[in-house]
């Protein structure tokens, strides 16, 4: 076997932007495996300080485009834990059902 | 009739969460139709084998944040004949521009415990640095001002994305006014239609996600967010949000 490597500098078909480099040496072991993300930052956490507690679920919606929904309910979940607020189970089960068809939702796309 | 050759297009992400592509790709019932007019020449989130050669249309999604960024977008000009801010972060930033207000340094600190290796600048629309040939407003933009642009880019007309505020949206649908009725904060009357005012239908206040409307009197809203009780800071809040870099807005939010 010869000495291979894999080099993918922006990987098709995922969210985000990223690259693989992969080393094989002569007997098929992996020697160097470099996982890039050039994916530029966007400070949420930074610039979420200072808004107000109700806006903080819709800002926090727009870090993926793709799971809008996972960030939208943890969002949620943080403010009232800092609000010492425990919604009822009607709520946490409307939210579950949100996750899960977003889980759906999702699947189906990209099948 | 003869058809002609396909249009070739392209789709870009810079700084952005990917929403708008996705947003695209939600084209589900008309998607394949839209595959019979247009060749995807490139398109790194959804295929594999991409065609940098040259492209009739660009859209790009998302703001110029790095130094790389800035040459990528100037690249894709070049082989670009007509080019689209494609959503509002690729117009102005969106909300990743909130932060272009905090020092970039303290922005980065209390992210990263290391920030040796961030590249980051101010975030900005892809305006700033190249020629655009329309905006798609809306985060993500609404898909029928998608379909608009790609049927007009077709018949090779320009394509009619609305100017006017949500609140021509809203009397479409009999809504009742927010902030006349409800004493709601709501951004409606500056920014621009698009999403078929989709929250005041609900009830909810328009968080001005379009972007600022033609010619908008943020003034005279601003002054009634004050007669409904909302403080400077939170006037500011509601201006600098997703189009805090939009001169229209800068008027309220400062600059």
């Amino acid at each position: 076997m010869k000495q291979k490597t894999i080099n993918v500098d922006y990987i098709a078909r995922v969210e985000g932007r990223g690259a693989l480099n992969i080393s094989i040496s002569k007997d098929g072991k992996v020697e160097d495996l470099r996982f890039r993300i050039y994916e530029p930052p966007r400070f949420f956490e930074s610039f979420l300080i200072g808004r107000k507690y109700d806006e903080v679920m819709e800002l926090a919606s727009r870090i993926c485009g793709i799971c809008p929904v996972a960030h939208q309910i943890t969002a949620l979940r943080a403010i009232e834990n800092a609000m010492g607020i425990e919604p009822s189970q009607q709520t946490w089960d409307l939210r579950k059902l949100m996750a899960i068809s977003a889980h759906i939702q999702s699947n189906v796309l990209k099948t | 009739m003869i058809m002609a050759k396909k249009l070739r297009i392209a789709i870009f992400k810079f700084t952005g969460c990917a929403g708008c592509q996705l947003e695209l790709l939600h084209l589900e019932d008309i998607f394949l139709d839209l595959l019979e007019l247009f060749d995807i020449a490139y398109w790194v989130m959804v295929k594999r084998d991409n065609d940098e050669t040259e492209w009739d249309i660009s859209l790009v999604e998302g703001g110029i944040s790095t130094p790389e960024e800035i040459e990528e977008i100037k690249q894709i000009r070049k082989k670009t004949k007509f080019l689209v801010s494609f959503g509002d972060c690729a117009i102005g930033g969106c909300i990743p521009s909130i932060r272009n207000w905090i020092p970039q340094m303290e922005a980065e600190n209390r992210v990263y415990p290391d920030t040796s290796n961030i590249h980051s600048m101010k975030v900005l629309g892809i305006g700033e640095y190249v020629k655009t040939d329309a905006l798609l407003k809306g985060c993500p933009p609404h898909r029928e001002t998608m379909v608009e642009l790609l049927k007009s880019a077709l018949l090779k007309i320009r394509p009619r994305l609305r100017q006017h505020p949500v609140c021509v949206e809203c009397k479409f649908k009999d809504n009742a006014c927010l902030i006349t009725s409800k004493k709601m904060a709501c951004m409606g009357p500056v920014t621009s239609a698009g999403c078929g005012a989709l929250c005041p239908s609900l009830g909810r206040e328009c968080e001005g996600c379009f972007g600022a409307m033609s010619n908008p009197n943020t003034a005279a809203l601003a002054s009634i967010f004050k007669d409904i009780g909302l403080s400077d800071e939170d006037i500011k809040r509601k201006f600098r949000k997703y189009a805090g870099m939009s001169p229209e807005f800068r008027r309220e939010a400062g600059n």
